[in-house]
């Protein structure tokens, strides 16, 4: 039984039915497949000047996509996409303040909303995680072929993105802003840029297309060209091996030597409470929520407390001087353009990762808002700008300390526990990022792109979340996943998502998701 | 600067107008080149001052509460 459907349910509960387990899998599922389907599959520009109805998926029948003030969790979702984190607020109750976490509730579970960006993890830094470097190269391989990943082996990164044999379809093209970039970026020293592998297909395969370049990929799924999980569940849902139990959200789990581990569930629609019995349980609810049924389902722990990674995130709107005032190609896809990483000063591993958008399909009323102008004149200089405005986001990567920190509380229901989050890095730590940051923002000038701002969105705003139940666990030793890959003091239930990583390299992790859940069932298979 | 920044009934009104075919024009990317690009930051600089002023001045029950 795998528990969730994001990007490491999905991988896991295909391995398990490839290898010719009865696999269930638990999710809340929720989808909203109507918004999608209003969005006609024209490109961004065409849909700007004759849609009619263009309002719903822009910004949403209610306005849900016009950015509210202060923090909103989900924020970055368009209004197509809103529906990833529907009544997560009531189903994972977050007590305090400072860390906003973003909890999915979606079939696909964070995976719905996924930029794409796909990274190969190097054996030093699968090591660092606790992962054997070994058995995760044939995963990767297993990875690449169920998601279906475009990239160019030749990009000066690729040693770094990519160190990997997995096939790869021809790399997405580029945009006239990235290319313009591009052209002028030298690589050297500790920051160097090229193309990046993609979760997108640039050629047409089995039931989804290649990518139409519509500039349309952060509202519709436009010809499945991007990976979502949901595809991979709707593929199982054909075979007779493969249950789907949509509608539960798990909220603890039972298990002792020699029974059949059980999982408890609340009905999100009636509010009963069923329970689901296996053979073995691969818990994959994202690395948030796996630690909190685990929290929720030991016994005898002095504390209800663990340790928590969240890759610090900083991003940079610039203006790129090479393209002020000259038109773009409206021929683009949404995503990552292209990125890059962030060399440590002995140029040996990876202080950072970043990617650049191009900010066109994301309307400009919200360049205006942050604008301290008149909106009159913030909407002129937005539109002079546009063409221009290339976004860089840089993740870091994050260690375990005791100051970073998840805990169950009292207050919440014991179906719905309560989590309250201490996400405080050490002096040292913020050192060492900003130094990051002023290294990173040196790159860019030399690139001729402006920084006009520096955004943090908070701990949580990387939405790369992880080591909530690790193999070696600092705070507390208790909780924590076993080299077999089950979780101490739950016999055959198996961490299946980035919940027992011991680090988070600053490369996005959803890739790696993907081949560790493929690994883990291949355990669980062995072991039943 | 917050008072010079659009108030949020502005930015909604603003996401309206740009979504409805009949104003979606007037959002248009301004593309003529990289001297008329700095020209419009240049002018809107300029403009920026007085009706910065007039925004932080003005009563505040003519600015959506600002």
């Amino acid at each position: 039984m795998v528990i969730g459907s994001g990007i490491s349910g999905a991988s896991a509960a295909h391995r398990l039915v490839e290898l010719g387990a009865e696999t269930r899998l638990l999710d809340i599922g929720y989808d909203d497949g109507a918004l999608r389907q209003r969005i006609p599959d024209e490109p961004f520009d065409q849909l700007r000047s004759t849609d009619s109805g263009q309002a719903d998926y822009f910004i949403g029948r209610n306005k849900e996509g016009v950015p509210r003030k202060g923090v909103v969790v989900g924020a970055q979702l368009t209004p197509p996409r809103q529906f990833i984190h529907k009544d997560a607020a009531k189903l994972f109750p977050i007590a305090g303040s400072g860390f906003h976490p973003l909890m999915a509730t979606s079939a696909g579970g964070l995976g719905a909303g996924w930029g794409a960006a796909s990274f190969v993890f190097s054996p030093r830094e699968l090591e660092s995680a606790g992962l054997p470097a070994g058995a995760m190269a044939g995963c990767y391989e297993r990875a690449a072929e169920l998601l279906g990943i475009s990239g160019d082996r030749a990009s000066p990164v690729s040693k770094w993105c990519w160190p990997s044999a997995a096939n790869l379809q021809p790399p997405l093209e580029i945009d006239d802003n990235a290319a313009n970039i591009l052209r002028r970026w030298k690589n050297a020293g500790r920051v160097h840029a090229g193309s990046i592998p993609m979760a997108v297909l640039t050629r047409d395969r089995r039931e989804r297309r290649a990518n139409p370049y519509f500039d349309m990929d952060f509202y519709g799924d436009s010809r499945r060209s991007v990976f979502r999980p949901r595809y991979v569940i709707e593929e199982l849902r054909k075979s007779v091996h493969f249950h789907y139990a949509a509608g539960r959200a798990v909220f603890r789990l039972h298990s002792q030597p020699g029974q059949p581990p059980r999982a408890l569930a609340v009905h999100v629609d009636t509010g009963a409470v069923e329970t689901f019995t296996a053979n073995k349980i691969v818990l994959c609810a994202n690395a948030l929520n796996s630690g909190r049924i685990v929290l929720n389902s030991l016994d005898g722990l002095a504390a209800r407390r663990t340790t928590v990674l969240c890759n610090p995130y900083t991003y940079f709107p610039t203006i790129n001087l090479g393209m002020l005032g000259r038109p773009a190609a409206g021929r683009r896809h949404s995503l990552a353009q292209f990125g890059g990483v962030l060399l440590d000063s002995a140029q040996d591993g990876i202080d950072g990762v970043f990617q650049m958008y191009s900010y066109r399909s994301l309307l400009l009323f919200k360049l205006v808002k942050e604008m301290p102008l008149p909106p009159q004149l913030g909407l002129l200089v937005a539109r002079a700008l546009v063409t221009s405005m290339a976004i860089f986001g840089i993740f870091f990567r994050d260690r375990m300390s005791e100051s970073k920190c998840m805990e169950l509380v009292e207050g919440g229901t014991p179906e719905r526990p309560g989590l309250r989050f201490t996400y405080n890095p050490p002096e040292t730590e913020k050192a060492w990022r900003r130094a990051c940051e002023s290294e990173f923002r040196a790159a860019l000038l030399r690139s001729r792109c402006v920084p006009i701002g520096k955004v943090d969105p908070g701990p949580a705003g990387s939405i790369h979340y992880a080591g909530t139940i690790p193999f070696d666990n600092p705070v507390n030793p208790g909780v924590r996943t076993l080299p077999d890959g089950t979780i101490d003091g739950l016999p055959n239930v198996y961490s299946g998502d980035s919940a027992s990583w011991n680090t988070l390299p600053a490369k996005g992790l959803s890739f790696t998701l993907a081949a560790n859940a493929i690994r883990v069932a291949e355990l669980v298979a062995r072991a039943h | 600067m917050e008072r010079i920044r659009p108030a949020p009934q502005e930015i909604e009104d603003l996401a309206v107008r740009e979504t409805k075919l009949e104003t979606a024009g007037a959002f248009r990317p301004i593309c003529a080149g990289p001297v008329a690009a700095f020209a419009i930051l240049a002018f809107a600089g300029l403009a920026a001052i007085p009706l910065s002023l007039w925004r932080i001045l003005r009563p505040p029950s003519r600015t959506n509460g600002y």
